[in-house]
């Protein structure tokens, strides 16, 4: 489905959103993960327009591997709902669309909130992904196959016996803290599905484009495909930040790269 | 306590040092964080030692390498119970290898929890914009009190010996090749991420390829070499320049399972018309 842009979901203000719950508390400044911006070279600015040119020219970037649009309800999840997207991203371009296995992002944000609406943080989301992991969704396909499953939502839905041992299932490997614009363009250039914060709500960065000019970039938001513009395989979900508002998401933001999932030993 | 993390197949060259560490005496193939430059004899892999450090402040230590050569950061409290660590392979060129140690780390991150912790509490802007300050001037104070030491040694990658550079692919066996499914997994470096491989895998995973392996019940699999599932495939494709790809028959088993290995075709079109040559 090509990428049209409907100007009501560009530079959002969430806040505003009767679907808003307020759910982003940032990221813990002193974490030891690697960043980005020292890891991985940069992309020249100057090579931006030509990239993205180039992704344009292809029909598009990584919202074509979205394979589904996460609901968090009224719940302040959104963190663990980007993270999920993240992953589910990951596992498209590892194992392909077809075999990706829906995620539970509750059983993520259990972890990493306090209540139902408390939000949670970027590095708390992103440490639990990376060390213990995160569950399946409890679709009929996934109940199935897995031990342990969970609802995407439901703050107070106690865990499944042994959940550790399939969550482990799932964990992201490379991750990245990205702490800048540029980091931000080079990373999505690079494929990378990146989870940003701002405004309290948390979204995930899937395309950069060039808009008006500048950079601007599409992401897949976590409030059902009833909310937000189409791209990849959905008619709605996703919204745009120009310039101006991706600097806001550029001081919490983190990039995955590769995860680990079952689908192989199937 | 000293730590050491292994290069796996490097010849480098220490050529600068920086940083504040004692040393211990090098070893042929060995640089040390901090100490004066080394020569570094070719040899199949390199050891990083760190030493003058306190067991508390080891582990507080984050040692990177920048460019990335595999594993991008390692944590000294990864190494515990292993006296090495392996890396992926990397290119020629520059690397900085950077020590860093958190003084007090747990703790500073306590602090700085606590603060956006209390963010929790819905604010307005105006309020909110004040709380920030107020956090941000609280955690300059902190690095101006608890400045992160750092240490760090530029090294020179003279040779990688890892494998023959290029593709090797693996002739077409004799005869007509039966049709059938197929295993193909292409293999990509762990840190090594250009834009164009990132658009060959959108390509591969939303067009004709994607479209082939649904027709045909092939597995196709894009995996990074640090994965423990690509060890199998990182075995096969020993003296392939990565990113590869290999196409093997399921229903055969052993060596002559492998139909092709060789480098990743440049385009998605490329790499369908491969998989049709070697009967998937």
């Amino acid at each position: 489905m090509p990428l049209v842009i409907d100007n009501e979901f560009v530079d959002v203000d969430f806040t505003k959103q009767p679907q808003f719950v307020f759910g982003d508390l940032g990221a813990a400044r002193f974490r030891d993960g690697p960043v980005f911006e020292d890891a991985v070279p940069l992309i020249d600015e100057r090579q931006w327009k030509s990239e993205i040119e180039k992704i344009d020219a292809g029909g598009g970037h990584i919202e074509r591997l979205v394979t589904r649009i996460y609901n968090q309800k009224s719940e302040g999840s959104c963190v663990s709902n980007a993270t999920g997207q993240a992953h589910e991203i990951c596992q498209a371009i590892q194992y392909g669309k077809e075999n990706v296995i829906p995620l539970s992002a509750i059983s993520l944000y259990k972890r990493c909130g306090r209540s139902p609406g408390s939000g949670s943080m970027l590095s708390d989301n992103l440490d639990e992904i990376s060390e213990v992991g995160i569950l399946p969704l409890d679709t009929p396909e996934n109940k199935a196959r897995f031990a342990a499953t969970m609802p995407n939502t439901g703050f107070y839905t106690s865990y499944p016996a042994n959940w550790k041992d399939t969550a482990a299932l799932f964990k992201g490997v490379e991750r990245f803290d990205i702490r800048s614009v540029a980091g931000l363009v080079s990373a999505s250039l690079r494929g990378f599905p990146i989870v940003v914060g701002r405004q309290g709500h948390s979204i995930c960065y899937v395309r950069p484009i060039y808009r008006n000019g500048s950079i601007a970039f599409v992401y897949a938001n976590s409030w059902s495909v009833d909310w937000g513009f189409a791209a990849g395989d959905f008619d709605g979900g996703f919204g745009l930040d120009s310039l101006s508002t991706v600097r806001q998401s550029a001081s919490w933001a983190f990039a995955l790269r590769s995860v680990t999932a079952p689908q192989l030993a199937a | 306590m000293k730590l050491y993390a292994t290069i796996l197949a490097l010849a480098l060259v220490a050529s600068t040092a920086l940083g504040q560490w004692s040393a211990d005496p090098p070893t042929p193939n060995t640089i040390t964080i901090g100490a004066p430059s080394v020569p570094i004899a070719p040899g199949p892999s390199v050891q990083l030692s760190v030493a003058g450090l306190t067991d508390d402040e080891l582990k507080n230590v984050v040692l990177s390498v920048n460019p990335a050569v595999g594993a991008i950061v390692l944590k000294t409290r990864d190494w515990d119970g292993r006296a090495t660590l392996t890396f992926g392979a990397v290119v020629p060129g520059k690397y900085t290898v950077t020590l860093t140690l958190f003084p007090d780390n747990e703790w500073r991150v306590g602090a700085s929890d606590a603060l956006l912790r209390a963010r929790d509490v819905r604010m307005g802007p105006e309020l909110l914009a004040k709380f920030d300050a107020n956090n941000a001037a609280f955690v300059k104070e902190l690095e101006t009190k608890f400045p992160f030491k750092r240490g760090a040694a530029v090294v020179e990658v003279a040779g990688v010996v890892p494998f023959p550079p290029g593709p090797t692919p693996t002739p077409i066996p004799p005869g007509p090749v039966t049709e059938g499914k197929r295993n193909i997994v292409i293999l990509r470096e762990a840190g090594e991420a250009p834009p164009e491989l990132a658009r060959l895998i959108t390509a591969i995973r939303t067009g004709p390829v994607t479209q082939r392996k649904k027709e045909k019940g092939h597995n196709l699999a894009i995996l990074d070499d640090d994965l423990p599932e690509s060890q199998q495939w990182v075995a096969l494709l020993a003296g392939v320049k990565m990113p590869a790809v290999i196409i093997t028959d399921p229903k055969v088993s052993g060596s002559s399972a492998v139909l092709f290995r060789g480098e990743l075709p440049a385009t998605d079109a490329a790499l369908l018309e491969l998989i049709k040559t070697y009967g998937g």
